[in-house]
């Protein structure tokens, strides 16, 4: 059984929640591509503490002991979800960086390397 | 056909210009480039104070990084053989026309310079022996492919693997890894006889409370590539 208390807290911390994702995001600290899932995972959350209903549906169907666990049940899954999401970012990140740092390094021979041979033209001249 | 050596350095700029005289005495007049990766000692002052054919990467890549770009490197160049070359001393530069030639003559297209089949000259301690014989276990499982020096950077590589290498090459640890997406792709793998070297200055990237996180890791990634069998081509 979810507590008016709990519910309250949970209530409050997720408004401060989403209030930091668009804080972050007015300042430019976070672009809203990322925000979404962040968004969400606050929604649903608000959601479960605004209607206690749905969640006692869910704990009830899953065979849950308590509301408070099925909260957290839905908590973990998102952070996996979010986290595994990050992953795949970083990855696409650091593949991206590699072929950049390559591809400037190649560039930089070539200008050396045209820089010498026109120094060299320069020099016969 | 047009042959590239390829030298991975960082932090070398005691080994470097040796390593370059004596690939110039044994192989004159073959194409060389380092990529010196972002070294924190003066390897850079040394390669343009001798004139060294280099590339500068901008930040730190790893060896896997490194590697590529020599490849991508050797692509815009359009040679036909690329041969991985250590740049700490550790490698005879005396046998890469041996290396070369299975390639030249379309009998491989990756050709890894073992130490372990006439078993002469450095061998390294029991203990990594015994992690590069499970390696060697664990490609013959998944590969289809008898390697007995997994981990050795000593390797040619033709036109088409080069190719390969250079939009997909293994990161951390690409030795191993390069091989096993070789032989999945299709490329023919084969070793040849090799004698190396101790290394004579700096120390070896793998420590020994390092070497059993990379067997794991290693040999998991090997397994991965088989689970995931991704199309590498």
């Amino acid at each position: 059984m979810m507590t008016t208390l709990f519910r309250t807290i949970l209530i409050i911390l997720v408004l401060l929640y989403i209030l930091l994702i668009i804080l972050l995001m007015r300042k430019g600290r976070m672009s809203l591509k990322y925000s979404l899932m962040w968004f969400l995972a606050g929604l649903v959350l608000l959601i479960c503490a605004i209607f206690p209903g749905i969640i006692r549906f869910f704990t009830h169907m899953l065979g849950i002991y308590s509301e408070t666990n099925a909260i957290f049940f839905v908590g973990v899954i998102f952070l996996l979800l979010i986290i595994l999401s990050l992953t795949s970012i970083v990855s696409g990140l650091n593949e991206r960086l590699r072929s950049l740092t390559q591809t400037q390094a190649l560039l930089e021979k070539r200008v050396r390397d045209l820089e010498a041979a026109a120094s060299d033209k320069e020099n016969k001249a | 056909m047009k042959a590239l050596v390829i030298i991975p350095a960082y932090n070398e700029a005691l080994n470097i210009v040796n390593t370059i005289e004596s690939l110039k005495k044994d192989c004159p007049g073959i194409d060389y480039v380092v990529v010196n990766d972002c070294s924190t000692d003066d390897t850079e002052e040394v390669l343009v104070s001798h004139g060294i054919n280099h590339i500068k990467l901008p930040v730190n890549l790893g060896i896997g990084g490194g590697m590529q770009a020599g490849y991508r490197y050797a692509v815009q160049h359009n040679y036909d053989i690329t041969v991985q070359f250590d740049g700490d001393g550790q490698h005879n530069a005396s046998y890469i026309r041996d290396l070369i030639r299975p390639v030249e003559n379309g009998e491989a297209d990756l050709v890894i310079g073992s130490r372990f089949i006439d078993k002469e000259g450095f061998q390294t301690s029991g203990m990594r022996r015994l992690g590069i014989r499970l390696l060697g276990a664990v490609l013959r499982l998944c590969g289809h492919v008898k390697i007995t020096d997994a981990t050795s950077g000593f390797r040619a590589a033709g036109k088409d693997v080069t190719e390969f290498f250079s939009r997909n090459y293994a990161q951390d640890y690409p030795e191993p890894e390069s091989i096993i997406a070789s032989t999945l792709s299709g490329f023919r793998v084969k070793e040849i006889p090799v004698i190396m070297n101790e290394r004579t200055q700096g120390v070896s990237s793998i420590n020994a409370a390092k070497s059993v996180y990379y067997m794991i890791k290693v040999t998991l990634a090997i397994l991965i590539y088989k689970l995931v069998g991704k199309k590498w081509r």
